[in-house]
Parts: C-alpha cells; sequence; structure tokens
C-alpha cells in the first residue's frame, strides 16, 4: 500500500492523473482518492493539518499494516533551479533540536537535501536546506505507523530567491507533473520492496481459518500466528497445515503438531 | 561501498574523516550532530536497512575497552575487547548484532587514539602480565578494512604495548593490509567458520570457505598466527558430516603450526535479542528448531547441545593438540 500525502489539491493532481486515482466519496474529512493499493489524500496547508490527515489517514487505510508514505508537494530554496525534485534526507521542525532522517533503500536520481519546516511561508532562504510548512509534521506522525524506511517527502522547487512563491495552482501542477518520472521511479523501486517485504506476513483471513478450529487463549494466539508464520515459508497457502490440524479440537493439540512440522522442517537446511 | 554517508559535524574535519570522504568520493554525505540521532530511533527496521546500509562517521566519547564476556577468551587471565566500528557489512542469521541495535548501519568512530590510549592504559594496570584486547566483537575487524584502514593504525600502536595481546576476529579476505605490515608475534587473526550448509543458508554476503582458507595460507606463509573460530555451531540435520568435511577442507590446507588458537561453542543469543531476530525473520529455518531457555540464554536443548559439542570437540582434537583449544563456556 503507497499513500501520497500532498497539501493542496494542485500538488495531489499529477498523482490522481498519474495512478488514474478516483475520488473515495464516503470520506468527508479530507479528500482522497484511490486506485487499488494507491490512495492520495488531501491535508490542507501547514503541520496541523498534515499531521491530523496523516493520522486519520492511517487509522483509515493503514490499520495492521505498516504502508509506505510520501509527502509530495512544493518548497522554496536560496539558488536551486524551478523543477528541481528533492528527496528529504532530514527532516527539521524549524526552532526544535528534533531531526528525523528518512531511510533511502533505493537510489534515486532525486537531489538529496536537509527540509526545514516552517510556521508560515517565508522567503529568508539560506542554501543548506529547502523551505516547506508540512514535511516535518508528515514525517512524525507517518513514522508512528510505518519505519523510517517507508516515509518519504519529495519537493519541487517552485520558489527561490529570484522567483517568489506561486500561487497560481496550474503552474504547481505542472512543475510536479514534469518531474513525475523520477518521482514515480522512486516510488515503484519502494513498493517492489515493500511488497516483496509485506509477503511475508499473515494475512487476518489465513490466521482466523485456524482461530476457527479450536479456542485459543491470548498466549495461545500469539504462538499459533508464530508458528503460521515460519510454516508460510513452505506453503504460502498453509493449506497442508490446515488439512494436517483440521481434525484437532483443542488448541494445545494444533499447536503441538504445527510446532513439530516447524520444528522437523527446520532442521533439514 | 555505503550510498549514504552520515557524519558527525564536530568531525567532518578530522582528517581520518576527510580521508574516509576522499575514499568514498559517490556517497551522499550527510551532516548530523550525534550518530544516536540516526542509528537509534526505534522507527526503523532493522531487515530492511540491511539492503542498502549508511556509513555512519562518529567519535566515540568513553568506554573504548570493556572487559570481555565470560568465555570469550583464548587461554589469557585478561580478557578486553574493543570496537572501533558498530555493525557489520555481511549478514549473518545467527548473528547477535541483529537483535542489538535497532539500526543496520555502520558506525565507524574515527578517533582511533583514543582507543589505543586506553588500551594502553588497561595494559598498564597489568604491566608484566599477558592482557588480551579482542577485536570484531561488535563487528567483523577487517571486513570495512578498504575504508576504515583500522590495522595500519592499530598495528604499530599495538605493537608498541609490550604486553598487549590482539585477536582481529573476521570472516573476510580483506588481508592486503595486513600482508603490507610484518607478522607481530602478539597478534592472532582468528578466521571464523560454519560449515559449507549454514555457510549457504545463514551467511549473506559472507566470503566463501575456500577463499577464507586462501586468506589464512597467505598470512600464515608470512608468519602470522591465525585463529580459528567455530562459534556457533548450528544444528541441523547433516551437522556432523559437514563439520567433519569443513575440519577436512581446512586442516589439508592450513599449517597446525601457524595455529595460535580454536575456539569452539554452540548456537546461543541472550532471551532479548533472539527474540528480536526472531521478529525480523521469522521465517529463518535455524531460529525456529527447538530451544530452551538457559540461565537468560536461549539455546539448544540439553541434551542436543552436549551431544554437538562432544562430537565436534572429538572430531577437532583429531587434528589439533588439546593445549590450543578453547571450548566457549558460558
Ligand atoms: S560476520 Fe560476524 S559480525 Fe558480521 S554478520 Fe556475520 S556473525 Fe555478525
Amino acid at each position: 500500500m503507497l499513500i501520497w500525502m500532498c497539501a493542496l489539491h494542485c500538488e495531489a493532481k499529477p498523482i490522481i492523473d498519474r495512478y488514474h486515482l478516483k475520488k473515495i466519496t464516503q470520506s468527508n474529512i479530507f479528500d482522497c482518492y484511490q486506485n487499488n493499493a494507491i490512495f492520495c489524500v488531501v491535508s490542507g496547508m501547514g503541520a496541523i493539518n498534515m499531521a491530523a490527515a496523516t493520522a486519520w489517514c492511517a487509522a483509515q487505510f493503514a490499520q495492521n499494516t505498516s504502508p509506505v508514505w510520501i509527502n509530495l508537494g512544493i518548497a522554496g530554496h536560496l539558488d536551486l533551479d524551478i523543477g528541481t525534485t528533492i528527496l528529504a534526507s532530514q527532516v527539521r521542525q524549524v526552532g526544535q533540536n528534533n531531526r528525523i532522517y528518512p531511510i533511502t533503500l533505493t537510489r534515486t536520481t532525486m537531489t538529496r537535501m536537509p527540509i526545514e519546516s516552517q510556521q508560515a511561508e517565508n522567503v529568508e532562504y539560506d542554501d543548506k536546506s529547502i523551505y516547506d510548512l508540512e514535511a516535518f509534521a508528515f514525517v512524525k506522525t507517518a513514522s508512528r505507523f510505518s519505519p523510517l524506511e517507508w516515509c518519504h517527502c519529495i519537493k519541487v522547487i517552485s520558489d527561490n530567491s529570484s522567483t517568489p512563491p506561486t500561487r497560481d495552482k496550474a503552474r504547481i501542477s505542472e512543475l510536479i507533473t514534469r518531474s513525475m518520472p523520477a518521482i514515480d521511479a522512486f516510488a515503484q523501486a519502494l513498493l517492489e520492496i515493500h511488497t516483496d517485504h509485506m509477503q511475508r506476513t499473515l494475512t487476518a483471513h489465513q490466521l482466523h481459518r485456524f482461530l476457527d478450529l479450536a479456542h485459543f487463549s491470548q498466549t495461545q494466539r500469539v504462538q499459533l500466528k508464530k508458528s503460521l508464520l515460519a510454516l508460510l515459508a513452505y506453503d504460502p497457502s498453509l493449506d497442508t497445515y490446515h488439512q494436517s490440524v483440521s481434525d484437532f479440537k483443542q488448541a494445545h493439540q494444533i499447536l503441538g503438531s504445527l510446532e513439530r512440522d516447524l520444528h522437523r522442517l527446520s532442521e533439514q537446511l | 561501498m555505503a550510498q549514504t554517508l552520515y557524519i558527525e559535524s564536530a568531525i567532518r574535519q578530522h582528517p581520518r574523516s576527510q580521508e574516509i570522504l576522499q575514499r568514498m568520493p559517490k556517497s551522499h554525505v550527510i551532516e548530523i550532530e550525534r550518530y544516536g540521532e540516526v542509528f537509534n530511533p526505534k522507527s526503523q527496521n532493522f531487515r530492511l536497512q540491511k539492503k542498502n546500509p549508511a556509513l555512519i562517521l562518529s567519535r566515540k566519547h568513553a568506554g573504548y575497552v570493556l572487559p570481555a564476556p565470560i568465555g570469550y577468551g583464548i587461554g589469557g587471565q585478561h580478557n578486553y575487547y574493543f570496537s572501533h566500528m558498530l555493525n557489520c557489512i555481511y549478514d549473518c542469521r545467527y548473528c547477535f548484532l541483529q537483535g542489538m541495535y535497532r539500526s543496520a548501519h555502520q558506525v565507524l568512530f574515527v578517533n582511533y587514539e583514543d582507543f589505543v590510549n586506553e588500551i594502553r592504559h588497561t595494559a598498564e594496570q597489568h604491566a608484566d602480565e599477558p592482557v588480551w584486547f579482542f577485536s570484531g566483537y561488535d563487528c567483523d575487524s577487517l571486513a570495512y578494512e578498504p575504508v576504515t584502514h583500522f590495522i595500519d593504525y592499530h598495528l604499530p600502536a599495538f605493537a608498541e604495548i609490550e604486553n598487549a595481546w590482539l585477536e582481529i576476529r573476521t570472516k573476510s579476505t580483506q588481508i592486503r593490509q595486513l600482508l603490507q605490515h610484518e607478522a607481530n608475534p602478539r597478534v592472532v587473526v582468528a578466521f571464523s567458520f560454519s560449515d559449507q550448509q549454514v555457510h549457504q543458508h545463514s551467511e549473506y554476503q559472507v566470503p566463501s570457505i575456500q577463499k577464507r582458507i586462501d586468506a589464512m595460507k597467505k598470512l600464515s606463509d608470512q608468519g602470522w598466527l591465525l585463529g580459528l573460530r567455530f562459534d556457533p555451531v548450528v544444528y541441523h540435520q547433516d551437522y556432523q558430516a559437514s563439520f567433519n568435511d569443513l575440519l577436512e577442507t581446512i586442516f589439508s590446507q592450513v599449517d597446525i603450526n601457524s595455529l595460535h588458537s580454536v575456539s569452539l561453542g554452540s548456537f546461543r543469543l541472550p532471551k532479548q535479542n533472539f527474540k528480536t531476530i526472531h521478529e525480523l525473520y521469522p521465517q529463518e529455518k535455524i531460529l525456529n528448531q527447538p530451544f530452551e531457555l538457559q540461565h537468560g540464554m536461549v539455546s539448544y536443548p540439553q541434551d542436543r547441545e552436549h551431544a554437538m559439542m562432544t562430537f565436534c570437540e572429538q572430531a577437532l582434537l583429531r587434528y589439533i593438540p588439546s593445549t590450543i583449544y578453547f571450548p566457549c563456556r558460558w
């Protein structure tokens, strides 16, 4: 699952177009768009809106899973060319000491730089960081739900010391659209790693097939989960193991049988 | 080579940092205040980071030399370890480092001088007695040598501390720097081995057994003292035949006279460490075998462990004298 978080509609539009996302009509708190496992949410401007939307989104779409999160938007810098695409190497809230470092797992053609998130728009640029409003609030919130390997900020430079911040929505969308090949390549590479990683997790359906066979205490549930997760490596459907325990009526019999299978298989390298 | 290099602002101008920056011109450099900002946050995944670990250049401020854990020694009375690095570029599934740190990034402490000062001071406390210093407890001593040049600094420094013995523990074949120095009779280069099946199944990115033997032969030809470390021995159905094969492969090529010490220990991990690693790799075969909890350590059931140790010990003692054999007792 990939969740794009944008502050503005015009920042989200290139994503909505590229991935053919459709508006989710039942959501009336934040505007949300979806196509299968890709979501895009428009938070509104500023740190508070972004933090609220990210937390809401996690509760809404990402329960029991750690999605990939990307905050996409525009930013300013002293002298970087308009349209330069930046991947955050560090995010910091201006006035706070706390810094967070998103962790990059893939190669990228994007420039990596620190982002300083400000309280309000500011044109006192320097050349060490780029400036936005939401990145820190986004990473701080998203990293409560996913590890920092899955939380990234991508910003397209829209203003610098010779070009003031723009309110032109079409211009903002156009700037981001031009950067989409690099942004998409990064997102796809990350998603590939994410999909591979998540394949090793047990689905609620797989777990419930076994839970339905007997009454499991809380401790036994944990034990069951562990065994099933390990046995997935040998039979991704778990059918073989379900069949072998389906006649048992007691949780301890099921757990004992699964554990014996697991031990036997684990001893053959 | 790491794509990302984090560097503490305070040591950016340190000569060793500058040299490393020159050796890694393609890495993306990110300045940080303290390595803990990157290394310690909760919200990170060791397993994911192993796909692309960064290098963090840092300064260590205290605790340069620590007493070695019980059972770590090879005959000496005074045993200490020191870690110029945290983490390892290899990826062994039984490695305790996986459960030790939240991050898989490599941390390199560039202030070698402070380590050596404390090593000297520690050695002075046991004047006239040999004192062992083990490198390679929190890392692999040599694997990152092309970047760290650890050997170039530490070998001459150790040569000057007359009662200090150094063990360089490794699974690496990065011996070029060692070969440029004359063999030091108080330095043991100890190579760790698992049998071929465990190597293939659980030691990712680790050089092959043969390549490590080739490295040992080159060192032995130049007069270096060698160590063999069979720790941990990992159980599997064919462990006996595989262990015998491993010994045959090694001892048919490595001169026994160059061996300083051989140690042996079975797989065990502290309870919390094991739990963390199992959560990271729930499908890993070697972590899903029957285990018992003994004295806070997760290990094989006693009868299995006893049988393994007895078998491996007898096999080893067919090749080596008992005087250089050191079982790891814990
Ligand atoms: S070589 Fe040693 S330190 Fe490195 S991963 Fe393997 S066991 Fe751990």
